[in-house]
This record gives C-alpha cells, structure tokens and sequence, in this order.
C-alpha cells in the first residue's frame, strides 16, 4: 500500500462488551472462534444494579472488563451471540452488550490482500459489462 | 451549549502513539480535547494464535470528537500521522456522535514543556 492511500472499510460495527473482571478472555476467546480477528480489553469500575443485588451487594463484582471488537456488519450478529453466551449476560448483574455502528474505519490491509481484492473487483466489473 | 452532528474517532494505538498524536491534533487542527485510557490488544499475528488466544500487547485508546465537516480529514490526519498505515499501527474508526459539549478553552498563556 503507498503512503498516500487509505484503504477505508465500511459496512462495520464495534462490539463493546462489559462483562465481570476475569471473563474477558473467555469472551474474547468465543468472539474469535466466531470470526473475530481482534480485541482491546480495558478496565473500568461498574456500578448500579449491583447493590441489590447479592449479600449487601458484596457478591457481584463491581471491578469490570470492557471488550471492543470491530467486525464487518455480516459477521455481527454470529459474534455478538457468542460473546453474548460466552459473558454469561443472561445472568442480571454480570454486564452488558451493545452494537455502535461505524461509518468508517481503517487500518493496513497487506499488500497481497490489496492486489488480491483489486483482482476480484476489476473480475467483477467486466462479468458485470458482459453481463450488459 | 450542545452541538449536533459531530463524529466520534476512535483510535486503537500501540503504546507510546497517543500523546503525541494528542499533541500533533492540538499544534496542526486545533483540537484541545481528547481524551486518553489505556488497554491490551488481542489479535492473531500468525496461524499458530489460532490454537489461542493470540499475541497480546498494551495498547492506548485515543477518542476524540470533531465536526462533521471536518472529520474526513482528521479521520486522514490521524491515519497518517499515528502510522496507521503501517503494520500492527492499530486502528481508527469513525462512528456518529448524535449530541457534544465541545470543549472551549479560556484565554490564557501556553504552558512551557
């Protein structure tokens, strides 16, 4: 890729997952299995429904760990689920998942991947205008 | 005072990137605010990571808020000038801020390094 270029991608979300201090492997682990390539992992201190919750609220963890992943649009839903299981979210108290879709993004993108997506789209026009 | 049609971008930088990038917004754009934390990157670097979790390493998360008619070229700046667009250079997107308080700052003297 030259310098002078971005390569955008478009048609993808961001996958932020909050979830118990300790789980975010085990989500990040179930997200990959589903397609994911990658995640950031950071940490943050969770408050709310947890003090009625448990003896005095002490049971639930109010340290935290917040999940992003970036994935296409069509792969969102699969990974989403997984990550939605693997956090065990069904469980009150033990966090939260939510979808923020992205108008854009962009990162580097191998050269071989480049020539090998230039190559499918310059296949693709001329099946379309012999198509015409 | 709250302004609509903002962009929200985000950036997943390796460690070390994100200060100086704060410095690079506020110095070429005039961007006062944004906004910094800390994480660890997962991602899979070569096909032996597919048997775990893969190749982790801290990672430094810029945010920052900009107006709509100026994003696509913060969006480029950013790109370029954190080496995105070189290998394991992290990430940026760009999603819709619907409603931001923007940050005005008082007139007072720059502070020396």
């Amino acid at each position: 890729m030259s310098n002078g270029e971005i390569i955008v991608l478009t048609d993808v979300a961001q996958i932020t997952c909050i979830v118990q201090k300790g789980l975010a492997d085990v989500v990040v682990k179930a997200s990959q299995e589903a397609g994911a390539q990658g995640a950031t992992v950071y940490y943050a201190r969770g408050g709310g429904v947890r003090e009625r919750l448990g003896i005095l609220g002490l049971a639930i963890e109010a340290e935290k760990e917040i999940v992003t992943i970036i994935v296409s649009t069509d792969q969102v839903d699969r990974v989403f689920e997984r990550m939605y299981s693997a956090g065990k979210l069904a469980t009150p108290g033990m966090g939260m998942i939510y979808v923020t879709p992205l108008e854009k993004a962009a990162t580097y993108v191998p050269h071989d991947i480049v020539e090998k997506l230039a190559k499918r789209t310059t296949a693709s026009s001329a099946e379309n205008r012999d198509d015409n | 005072m709250t302004i609509e049609d903002r962009k929200l971008i985000t950036c997943f930088l390796p460690l070390g990137m994100a200060l100086p990038l704060a410095k690079a917004l506020k110095a070429e754009k005039d961007i006062v605010c944004s906004h910094i934390s800390y994480g660890r990157g997962v991602g899979k670097m070569t096909s032996l990571d597919n048997r775990r979790l893969g190749d982790q390493a801290e990672k430094q998360i810029l945010t920052v808020v900009v107006d709509e008619k100026d994003a696509d070229d913060i969006f480029s700046f950013i790109y370029f000038e954190a080496n995105i667009n070189q290998p394991h250079g992290g990430m940026i997107a760009m999603a819709r801020a619907d409603h931001h308080v923007p940050l005005i700052l008082p007139d007072i003297p720059e502070e020396d390094d």
